[in-house]
């Protein structure tokens, strides 16, 4: 493969966007596509050149990265009308960066395959926004590996790859830390409102519990920012998108037949999060709802659910 | 530094008392007296009033706040300087009540666990007050590597949440391992990857670390500190009226009795320890 390669990239959102600005910097040569105008024509200031749609993009480009919604809009993207395999002629290889289950990761798989297409299902587990402008996400690949090796040098440009094994296991390892991610916030966020009802400060409490056996990533970040900034970090996706997450966790859990009743209770708590505060609140904001439903606030006064919360839930609708 | 002119008694529980014994009978002339559940309110009361008359610095770990209230507040004479270091994982109330109550003085504080590098040090959160007593302080040092002076009702509360985070994050990484392994990944390959995400936690790579190698001793002590843990937070929180609904569901998935498949043999485990949960079949 040349060190100049033509890529693709369908999704330019909040990780999106600086991953192909990333790969502009290096030296390649990019296409990009999102629904939104908006997006586009930032992407266009970072040195992307901006297509019409996922069809036009694949016909000019040897790699696809897809970072879409779900598992309905990788379809689109990649079997719609105007999607990856509508295009004349069809990239070489295709990877998924999205948050997709493993049945439609495998699923594209095989249909790519079909076509002559070779695919890589992957993801970005950590570091979020930050680390995707930096070049430093830690990402997991999973399919054949030759197409892995022979990808590697433009895939290292958005961060550290690690090869996973067969079609479908990047995902899995995807739905496994974002199921960790979202329980131990919830199952945090209702332990340190504990420990504010009983007398404690929240910025020892976090400082503390930081460095002890109850630590974790998501306590040191986001209740860690919180305490600091009061807001819990940038490109945080909302309550919604977590339960989604933590939906796919149980989905896979029933298919393995693996019983796991912690995904299941947390996305249903989610759910409620996203009603009580807001649908697309930043995730973390579930302290926020722990702190309220047991008289409380983040302010350690007393009260009920923040009325501006109610609010900013039914603007949204 | 060794004193053996401090007596130290240890009051509470076997399991609980088991490492305290171990890091101070090295350094000090230890009596220790096992108390729980089963204990009558008249025999915690003597058992109590026969180490105070020996003892100089008593460190209690009682099991559960009523048992906890019954042992230290019982009649003993006030003979001797014999002060109490209570590390019993009890709610700040029941401190309150029992400091209040005490023929001895009690003073606040807790036990944790603190991971450092390969190793896991124990923290001792207590009371300032305490530690301006020199045989408090001498055994407050030889029974924590690192020691956090803060009053005694926040120590306790401390060691609440420390339990409870301990407990929620020990079961769902242990749920969610058994998913990864059952979906396909190896388990030493699924601690590797998530070390480096954000769904990181102290309690995957405690785990990880405890069962690589594993002495059925350490797996039980651990499996019975998240339940610990869980249960003394749910106690805290029942008397703050304040519910843990994940604490709930955590604590029950620790107990849940577990179909075993290996080597196409298949048992039924009742007490599985972490990582033994919902093993792949």
């Amino acid at each position: 493969m040349s060190a100049t390669t033509t890529v693709g990239v369908i999704g330019l959102g909040s990780m999106g966007r600086p991953m192909a600005r990333n790969l502009a910097n290096a030296g390649h040569r990019v296409r990009g596509f999102d629904i939104s105008e908006r997006a586009m024509a930032s992407a266009v200031a970072d040195g992307v050149s901006a297509v019409p749609d996922a069809a036009s993009l694949a016909a000019q480009c040897e790699l696809v990265i897809t970072m879409v919604w779900d598992d309905d809009a990788l379809r689109e993207v990649l079997f719609g009308a105007t999607g990856v395999t509508a295009s004349a002629p069809l990239p070489q290889c295709v990877v998924d960066l999205s948050t997709t289950s493993v049945s439609v990761a495998r699923e594209a798989g095989r249909l790519l395959a079909e076509r002559g297409v070779a695919f890589l299902d992957g993801a970005i587990i950590g570091g979020g926004a930050p680390a995707a402008k930096a070049g430093t996400s830690p990402i997991v690949m999973a399919g054949e590996r030759a197409t892995f090796d022979r990808y590697l040098s433009v895939l290292a440009r958005l961060g550290t790859c690690d090869y996973v094994g067969a079609q479908g296991l990047a995902k899995v390892v995807k739905i496994i830390n974002n199921l960790l991610v979202g329980v131990v916030t919830a199952a945090n966020a209702e332990a340190l409102s504990l420990g504010v009802a009983m007398g404690l400060e929240l910025r020892e409490l976090v400082e503390l519990m930081g460095q002890s056996c109850g630590s974790s990533r998501v306590l040191q970040s986001y209740m860690g920012r919180f305490v600091e900034e009061g807001r819990y970090g940038d490109g945080l996706i909302g309550h919604r998108l977590m339960a989604k997450d933590l939906r796919l966790a149980a989905d896979l859990a029933e298919e393995v037949d693996c019983p796991a009743t912690l995904p299941r209770f947390a996305e249903h708590m989610y759910v409620a999060f996203g009603r009580a505060l807001g649908a697309e609140r930043p995730f973390p904001s579930a302290y926020e709802y722990f702190r309220q439903v047991n008289g409380g606030s983040t302010d350690g006064s007393r009260g009920a659910i923040a009325p501006e919360s109610c609010k900013h839930e039914e603007a949204r609708q | 530094m060794a004193d053996n002119a401090i007596r130290v008694g240890l009051l509470g529980a076997t399991a609980h008392l088991r490492a305290i014994a171990e890091r101070l009978s090295a350094l000090f002339p230890v009596e220790r007296i096992d108390v729980d559940a089963s204990s009558t309110t008249k025999h915690a009361g003597s058992a109590l009033s026969a180490l105070a008359d020996r003892s100089d610095v008593i460190v209690s770990a009682i099991e559960g706040d009523r048992l906890a209230r019954e042992v230290l507040t019982a009649q003993v004479a006030r003979t001797s300087s014999c002060v109490i270091v209570d590390v019993s994982a009890i709610a700040p109330q029941t401190l309150v009540g029992i400091a209040a109550a005490a023929r001895l003085s009690v003073y606040g504080a807790a036990l944790g666990r603190r991971p450092t590098g390969e190793t896991i040090a124990t923290v001792l959160y207590i009371d300032p007050s305490a530690m301006t007593l020199a045989p408090v302080a001498s055994v407050a040092r030889a029974l924590a590597d690192d020691i956090v002076c803060v009053p005694g009702i926040k120590a306790k509360a401390l060691g609440i949440v420390e339990g409870l985070l301990a407990g929620v994050n020990g079961a769902i990484v242990s749920e969610a391992v058994m998913l990864a392994e059952t979906a396909g990944i190896h388990r030493s390959d699924i601690v590797r990857l998530i070390h480096k995400g954000s769904g990181a936690t102290a309690m995957m790579d405690m785990q990880e670390r405890l069962l690589a190698e594993p002495s059925a001793a350490d797996a039980l002590d651990h499996a019975s500190s998240l339940r610990d843990g869980l249960s003394s937070a749910l106690n805290a929180a029942q008397a703050l009226e304040h519910p843990l609904l994940f604490a709930s569901v955590a604590i029950a998935t620790l107990r849940m009795p577990v179909r075993h498949v290996r080597g196409g043999s298949e048992s039924i485990i009742h007490e599985p320890q972490p990582f033994e949960r919902a093993s792949p079949r």
